[in-house]
């Protein structure tokens, strides 16, 4: 199981999922307004996932 | 004697040679510019908007600066902290004709939209070293690009704004914190934070992300999609206020950047 946190809905998920683009998919999440990052570090849409991965989808931040 | 107590921690002498360039003075730009000028760091402020009723419970602007340009606002309050730096202000707005206003020894991003900030990438990439900052509801980001914005953000992505969500005084001060910390080491050459900062003062979380760069190839098209969409907003919106000369430099630009966006989109189809 992969663990999640989706910031914008203050969730935790674990699920199954064999990439971000697929967990995307399955959990809803509007891709234009989030960034990824997986066990701390910041990955694009197509990067493979393993059963330990820790994954958050958090907001974009632009405001000044 | 007014340094007499951060001379035990920085040092001021080489901080009193050295002007920061910071773009857009609202709530980030307004308190970074306050920390760094306390510190004897020259500043060069860009911003083309004026204060607002609205503004006030964010920036530190006062009632009595309202209808104001916020350049002249902050000069004004910053030369009373202290006469001894040099403080250049710029009343307008950064567009692809005008980047040169940013040459100095560090940029800071202050603005609230991601046009402007891959405007600043574009001219700063690997020739000054910039910190993108932002702030929003209650949360704060802080990175010193160390390749491109690129890597951080795609082409597509859509923004949050203060005016519909609102920012909370606190983490814009704690967001320009950082951002003045980090920007006194990088003037001093002291080893600085390399990830991307990034927090929510309302929950007290605090994240180090680290960024990899992207492969060159998906740099360029992020850039030429991002750049082609600014020329395209400053065609709706400038256009009438540019010189004769400066329109058409711009026309023809516009023009190789579409050119080469298609070229570059063909090419990584082609792989």
């Amino acid at each position: 199981m992969v663990k999640i946190f989706i910031e914008r809905e203050n969730k935790n998920v674990n699920t199954k999922a064999k990439d971000i683009e697929e967990l995307i998919k399955k959990l809803n999440i509007i891709k234009e307004e989030i960034i990824v990052v997986k066990n701390n570090e910041l990955t694009p849409r197509n990067e493979k996932l393993k059963d330990s991965d820790e994954v958050k989808f958090l907001s974009v931040i632009s405001g000044g | 004697m007014q340094y007499q107590r951060v001379r035990k921690l920085i040092d001021i002498e080489t901080l009193k040679k050295k002007t920061v360039t910071i773009v857009g003075l609202g709530s980030l730009g307004s308190f970074t510019a306050l920390l760094l000028a306390k510190n004897g760091v020259n500043l060069n402020l860009i911003d083309f908007d004026k204060v607002s009723i609205e503004n006030l419970s964010s920036q530190i602007y006062s009632r009595k600066e309202v209808g104001k340009y916020k350049v002249k606002a902050i000069a004004r309050y910053l030369k009373r902290l202290n006469k001894e730096i040099k403080i250049n202000i710029q009343k307008e707005k950064l567009n692809s004709i005008n980047l040169k206003l940013l040459d100095s020894d560090l940029v800071i991003d202050c603005t609230d939209n991601l046009d402007t900030r891959f405007l600043i990438d574009s001219y700063c990439y690997k020739k000054i070293t910039w910190i993108h900052t932002a702030s929003i509801k209650t949360f704060g980001l802080v990175y010193v690009v160390q390749n491109s914005l690129s890597d951080i953000y795609s082409s597509n992505v859509s923004e949050d704004l203060c005016d519909e969500h609102g920012i909370l005084n606190t983490a814009a001060s704690m967001t320009a914190s950082i951002a003045a910390t980090q920007a006194i080491k990088i003037l001093l050459k002291k080893d600085y934070e390399k990830d991307l900062i990034r927090f929510n003062i309302w929950n007290n979380t605090f994240d180090k992300i680290k960024v990899k760069p992207l492969k060159k190839k998906e740099v360029n098209i992020i850039k030429l999609c991002r750049n082609n969409y600014s020329v395209n907003l400053h065609k709706q919106l400038d256009l009438n206020m540019l010189s004769k000369k400066n329109r058409t430099i711009l026309k023809r630009d516009s023009l190789i950047i579409i050119f080469l966006k298609t070229q570059a989109r063909k090419k990584l189809k082609n792989g």
